[in-house]
């Protein structure tokens, strides 16, 4: 089993690729877990095709008895289905009533709820992808990085400034734990926003940060037109360029590559400096 | 003393628009400190020519979290805007936590606790404070000034996108639960325009669905763009133009406002219903 971490802000798209890796890899026969560890909770929606009850609401609604809950409560099997005898399956974490609590308590007890009802050996995937909010990397957010369930973290990314910070600070806890726990730094996978320079300005940016740009997926209608009807690319236009690049995609993350790093990071002020140097 | 709180999105124009709100305050005459409440410690960068203060919480990491040995000026900043303006501009940044550990709240709970305990507020004799703070992730610390009654009036910037949304909704989610215990209420949202399709009808109707205001719209601009890459205001870069204009009006909209309200906001469940029927007039 191996298990990745896919970090990104916000809207930059991490779940949109997210869910085409888990398409194109369940596709060869393989068994995917995807765990959405976003408080806004619809981040295996193009998957499921609804909506996911996460486990945080579970747990509320069971008074955090363990012993109450049944896996398929908190883990959904994609109604997708692969010759290949490939399989999804889909948890979302959950987040914090507004106002109250930790940011991260979804990450941390999503995850420790798949532990504790031992979903890993149930259900042996092959691959289990954490697609985690990348806006606030406190100790809640970086929990796969932290305790080690990510063997491999990686980053989606824009030229954008605010991307570009979030993934700074994705590397500063990549970095802070690489010792204790084994993190790794996959690399960053490009959502380009049509910036002027954008290529050059995260290429820059991976070599600065001691890390490579894995892939550069440009801005797609057709893959926002297949997101609104909650559908992978995949689906009906598997010939497509856009599936074309996430399937390559999917090959590097689970073939691995000799590339892993322990990121090297930037203070808020030099990566401003850097990145002004771009904007005219 | 007016106590003001700027929520919104990360990277949806927050800061941008609280420093104009700050501006404009200021240029009315009043004194003004305007508390950055992001990780990322650049909210006041408009205000203080492009430079970034030291974060509260990175002296506070120095000093073993004590205030006792604590100036002013180690944190306060005044905007060299002062200058041009008939009123007093402070800044300060409250900072997050070092990336992987603790809570990304810290910064805000402990900014407000270094200003109480450093009687700021009285020292400065401020007319105004706004926080800006960062709404991606409504916990117990981002909260903070909501839940604790430091600001009295929020306000919510967002575009019509889904995700702007998401979080403008969890943000008057949280100020309807705390508005009896701490007097806290709605002063409406701001709409950011991001250039989309019926963005204003969909704004308008997300705040009578909520049951507040919009306060004013803030038109899509390059201008603005320009501005803030040279670490500017529009009241600096380009005063005399139709964008600099919305900001007055929407500063004077914020000082006039009397339609402070307890928000009824919509469950997750209603906000995903809400967003279908809307979408199509936002596609």
């Amino acid at each position: 089993m191996k298990q990745i971490a896919l970090y990104g802000k916000g809207s930059i798209g991490k779940s949109t690729v997210a869910s085409h890796l888990a398409y194109s890899i369940a596709s060869r026969g393989k068994r995917v877990l995807q765990v959405g560890c976003d408080p806004q909770s619809d981040g295996t929606q193009n998957l499921t095709k609804g909506h996911v009850k996460p486990i945080l609401t579970v747990l509320a609604e069971k008074d955090f008895d363990y012993e109450e809950i049944e896996i398929d409560e908190i883990v959904h099997e994609s109604r997708l289905k692969f010759d290949s005898g490939g399989s999804i399956y889909c948890a979302e974490a959950g987040g914090p009533d507004p106002g109250v609590g930790c940011g991260g308590k979804g990450a941390i007890e999503a995850i420790n709820t798949l532990k504790r009802l031992h979903v890993y050996e149930e259900l042996h995937p092959d691959l289990v992808i954490y697609d985690i909010l990348g806006d606030v990397v406190c100790g809640g957010f970086s929990m796969p990085i932290r305790d080690g369930f990510a063997d491999e973290t990686y980053i989606v990314t824009s030229g954008e400034l605010e991307a570009l910070y979030q993934a700074n600070n994705v590397m500063g806890a990549v970095q802070r734990f690489a010792n204790r726990s084994g993190a790794k730094l996959g690399g960053l996978i490009v959502n380009l926003k049509g910036m002027e320079d954008e290529e050059r300005i995260v290429r820059d940016f991976a070599s600065k940060t001691g890390t490579e740009v894995l892939a550069i997926i440009p801005f797609s209608q057709l893959v926002k037109q297949c997101s609104g009807q909650t559908k992978t690319v995949f689906e009906e236009h598997s010939d497509s360029p856009e599936a074309q690049k996430y399937t390559q995609l999917a090959d590097t993350v689970l073939l691995g590559h000799e590339n892993l790093t322990t990121p090297l990071t930037m203070t808020f002020e030099d990566l401003y400096e850097w990145w002004s140097g771009y904007i005219h | 003393m007016r106590q003001l709180a700027v929520y919104g999105k990360g990277g949806i124009g927050k800061s941008m628009i609280s420093s104009h709100i700050s501006f404009a305050l200021a240029d009315m005459g009043m004194r003004v400190l305007h508390l950055g409440c992001d990780p990322k410690h650049d909210s006041t960068r408009l205000l203080l020519g492009g430079k970034m203060p030291r974060a509260i919480l990175d002296i506070l990491r120095e000093s073993d979290f004590r205030t006792g040995t604590m100036e002013l000026e180690d944190f306060i900043f005044e905007s060299p805007l002062t200058a041009t303006v008939s009123g007093t501009l402070y800044g300060a940044e409250s900072g997050g936590p070092e990336a992987g550990s603790g809570c990304a709240g810290k910064g805000v709970t402990e900014a407000i606790r270094t200003l109480t305990a450093l009687k700021v507020h009285e020292k400065l004799e401020l007319d105004a404070v706004l926080y800006d703070v960062l709404g991606d992730v409504v916990c117990g610390g981002f909260s903070m000034p909501i839940k604790r009654g430091h600001a009295k009036e929020i306000y919510i910037v967002t575009s019509g996108e889904f995700q702007s949304l998401f979080a403008a909704c969890n943000i008057s989610r949280a100020v309807a639960r705390f508005a009896s215990l701490s007097g806290a209420r709605l002063g409406g949202i701001i709409g950011n325009l991001r250039d989309m399709e019926n963005e204003q009808k969909v704004l308008q109707s997300f705040a009578d669905r909520i049951g507040t205001q919009v306060v004013a719209f803030v038109p899509y601009s390059e201008k603005i763009k320009a501005a803030s890459g040279r670490g500017e205001t529009l009241f600096q870069y380009a005063p005399d133009t139709p964008e600099c204009d919305a900001m007055r009006q929407l500063a004077r909209n914020i000082v006039n406002n009397e339609a402070l309200t307890i928000p009824e906001p919509m469950t997750f469940d209603e906000l995903h219903h809400w967003w279908q029927e809307h979408k199509a007039l936002a596609a």
